[in-house]
C-alpha cells in the first residue's frame, strides 16, 4: 500500500472518530498521533515477520537424526537470535496489535497451557495445529535448558507431553515446514491486514494501556509458574519490550496530551518508575517468584523480593482506584483528549 | 453470559417480524447514512474498531416487540445494519455491520452481538469473511468491544447449545457450538440472507 493510500484509508478512519467533533487544532494532533502509531507498529511488523521468516530459514534441512543444541549449535544459534528479535518485535507492539487480531494474537503469542486447556492434549509438537506460534517454537528451541519449576508446572496439566528437540527426519521437517511456516503466514496475515486497516485513535491509544497492562498480567502468572517466555527465561525482556512501546506509542500523542492539559510529566516519572525498575533486574529473565507467593495476600516478606517488588510496583501503576497510578493519568489523559471508547469501567 | 446463536426456530421469529416491520415500515427507524460506510467498500480487509460501532443507533434498524431468543437471551430485540448491500447484490460488503441489541427485562443495559464483514478470507471454518463482537454499552451509551473474533473467547457459555434439544443439529453439539454453528447455515450469515430475501420481496 502507498503512503498516499495509507493517509486516505486513516483520514477515513478519522472521519467516524470521536474527535471529528473536535476543533481543527485537535484534529491535528488526532492525525498526526494516530499515523505515527500506525507508522511505528507497521514498522515492528515488518521485523516480527522477517525475523519468522528467518527462523523458519535457519532450521535446519530435515535429515534422519533431527536437530539439537549441540550438533547443530550453528544452525541453533540462528534461530534462538531470530526468535529473541521476533520476540521483541511483537512485544513492542502487542498492545496495539492484540485488540484488533484476537485469533492470531492467539495462535501467535499463546501459551502453552492455554492451547491444551482450549483444544485438548497437542500430541505432535512440530506441526501446525494446536500448539502454534512462537512459543511452540521456544519450547521446542529451549527443550533442553527449561528451568525445574516450568517443567513441573507443566507436567501437571492435563495432556501435557515432554517437549524436546526434533528426533526424525519426519519431526525436523514438521517443524520447519509446519510449524514455522505457521508463524511466518500467521504474522504475514497479520501484517498485511494491518497495512490495509485504517487505524483509529481510541484503537492506537488503547496501545498504551494495554502494553502496561500487558506487563502486570505477566509478572502476576509468573506467580504460579505461567510466565510467559518460560523456556527461555526471557519474560523480562518481553516486559521491556513492552513498556517500550508503551511509551513509544505515548510519544505518539505527548503534543496532544499535553496541549489538553494532560499530566505527561506525571505518565513519565510513571514509565520512569517502571524502567528504573526493570533495570534493577540483571539478565532476561523474571526474578522467580518466592515459594508459596500469594498474589491475592502477598506476605510483607515476599513483598521485599526482586519479584514481589515487581509484583507490587505493577500492581500499584495499574491500579485504577490510585489516582497516581501510571493507567489512571493515561486514562485521565484520555480524557482530555475527548478520545471515547476506552474502557474506563 | 448469554451469547448470540440463532436457532432456525428463533430465525423464523426474525423473519416474521422484519416481514411485518418492512411491511408496516413502522420500525424502520432510520434511512441508513451511507456515506461513512461508501468509505470502506471495495476494501479488502475491514477490521472493526471501537468507532465503528459508535453511531449504531444511526442505522437502519428492526425492532421485535415481541420478545425473542438470541442464544438463550431472551428479550426484546433491535437489528441495527449499517449498509444494505447495493440493489443487485445479494451479499453484503465488507465494512457491513450488523450490530443486536437484546434488552433482556429487569436488566440496566442490553446484551450486545454484532456481526462485522471483514473479508480478508476471515472465519475460514465458518461464515466466511465474518467476525463476531460481544460489546457493551459504557456510561455514556458508547459501545465497547468486550470481545471479537471468529469465535467467542474460551470461557464463554452458550446458554442454547447446552440445552438437549439442539444436541443432534448438524455443527451443533453441546459445548462445541459457537456463533459459526448457527450462523454459517445461511448464506453469507444467517441473518444476512434473510435480510436481503425479505429486501427482494
Amino acid at each position: 500500500m502507498t503512503q498516499r493510500t495509507g493517509a486516505l484509508l486513516l483520514a477515513m478512519a478519522l472521519c467516524g472518530s470521536a474527535a471529528c467533533d473536535n476543533a481543527d487544532g485537535d484534529d491535528d494532533f488526532e492525525t498526526q498521533a494516530t499515523l505515527d502509531v500506525k507508522a511505528l507498529v507497521d514498522a515492528q511488523l515488518e521485523t516480527l515477520v522477517q525475523a519468522s521468516e528467518d527462523i523458519q530459514k535457519a532450521a535446519p534441512e530435515p535429515d534422519d537424526d533431527g536437530w539439537n543444541d549441540k550438533d547443530d549449535a550453528e544452525a541453533y544459534k540462528k534461530m534462538v537470535a531470530a526468535w529473541k528479535k521476533a520476540r521483541s518485535a511483537y512485544e513492542n507492539v502487542e498492545g496495539p496489535i492484540a485488540v484488533l487480531f484476537a485469533g492470531l494474537d492467539v495462535s501467535t503469542d499463546a501459551r502453552y497451557d492455554a492451547f491444551i486447556e482450549e483444544n485438548g492434549p497437542d500430541e505432535d509438537l512440530f506441526d501446525d495445529e494446536n500448539v502454534t506460534g512462537m512459543h511452540a517454537i521456544e519450547r521446542i528451541l529451549f527443550s533442553g535448558s527449561t528451568p525445574d519449576y516450568v517443567v513441573k508446572f507443566e507436567k501437571a496439566l492435563p495432556g501435557y507431553k515432554e517437549a524436546a528437540f526434533p528426533k526424525t527426519k519426519d519431526e525436523a521437517d514438521a517443524f520447519k515446514n509446519k510449524l514455522c511456516k505457521r508463524l511466518v503466514a500467521d504474522t504475514k496475515k497479520m501484517k498485511e491486514d494491518y497495512a490495509d486497516t485504517a487505524l483509529q485513535v481510541t484503537t492506537a491509544f488503547q496501545g498504551i494501556v494495554g502494553s502496561v497492562q500487558e506487563q502486570s498480567e505477566k509478572t502476576n502468572l509468573a506467580a504460579t509458574g505461567e510466565d510467559e517466555s518460560r523456556y527461555s527465561q526471557n519474560t523480562m525482556a518481553d516486559m521491556r519490550a513492552n513498556l517500550n512501546g508503551a511509551r513509544e506509542v505515548y510519544k505518539a500523542f505527548k503534543p496532544w496530551i499535553e496541549d489538553t492539559n494532560g499530566d505527561a510529566a506525571g505518565i513519565e516519572k510513571g514509565f520512569k518508575r517502571l524502567e528504573d525498575a526493570y533495570k534493577g533486574v540483571e539478565g532476561d529473565a523474571l526474578p522467580k517468584a518466592p515459594d508459596g507467593f500469594n498474589p491475592d495476600e502477598p506476605s510483607d516478606e515476599h513483598i521485599k523480593s526482586p519479584y514481589g517488588k515487581l509484583y507490587k510496583l505493577l500492581a500499584d501503576e495499574t491500579d485504577l482506584e490510585n489516582k497516581e497510578s501510571l493507567v489512571t493519568l493515561i486514562n485521565n489523559a484520555a480524557v482530555g483528549m475527548g478520545i471515547e471508547g476506552l474502557d474506563e469501567e | 453470559m448469554g451469547i448470540a446463536l440463532e436457532s432456525r426456530r428463533g430465525l423464523r421469529a426474525i423473519c416474521t417480524w422484519l416481514v411485518c416491520a418492512l411491511a408496516t415500515s413502522a420500525c424502520l427507524d432510520n434511512k441508513l447514512d451511507e456515506s461513512d460506510m461508501d468509505a470502506v467498500a471495495g476494501k479488502r480487509v475491514f477490521i472493526a474498531q471501537v468507532g465503528d460501532f459508535r453511531d449504531y443507533a444511526d442505522w437502519m434498524s428492526f425492532t421485535n416487540e415481541t420478545r425473542s431468543d438470541h442464544g438463550g437471551v431472551i428479550g426484546t430485540t433491535t437489528i441495527y445494519v449499517s449498509k444494505l448491500p447495493d440493489e443487485e447484490s445479494h451479499e453484503f460488503t465488507v465494512g457491513t455491520i450488523l450490530f443486536k441489541s437484546t434488552q433482556v427485562e429487569g436488566f440496566d443495559k442490553p446484551t450486545i452481538h454484532a456481526m462485522a464483514k471483514r473479508g480478508s478470507n476471515f472465519n475460514p471454518n465458518g461464515v466466511v469473511g465474518w467476525e463476531y463482537f460481544e460489546l457493551v454499552l459504557n456510561k455514556n451509551g458508547t459501545p465497547l468491544i468486550l470481545w471479537r473474533g471468529a469465535d467467542p473467547p474460551s470461557g464463554e457459555h452458550y446458554q442454547m447449545l447446552l440445552s438437549a434439544q439442539n444436541v443432534d443439529r448438524p455443527m451443533m453439539t453441546g459445548q462445541d457450538g459457537d456463533c459459526n454453528s448457527c450462523h454459517a447455515e445461511g448464506k453469507d450469515g444467517m441473518l444476512g440472507d434473510d435480510v436481503l430475501k425479505l429486501l427482494d420481496e
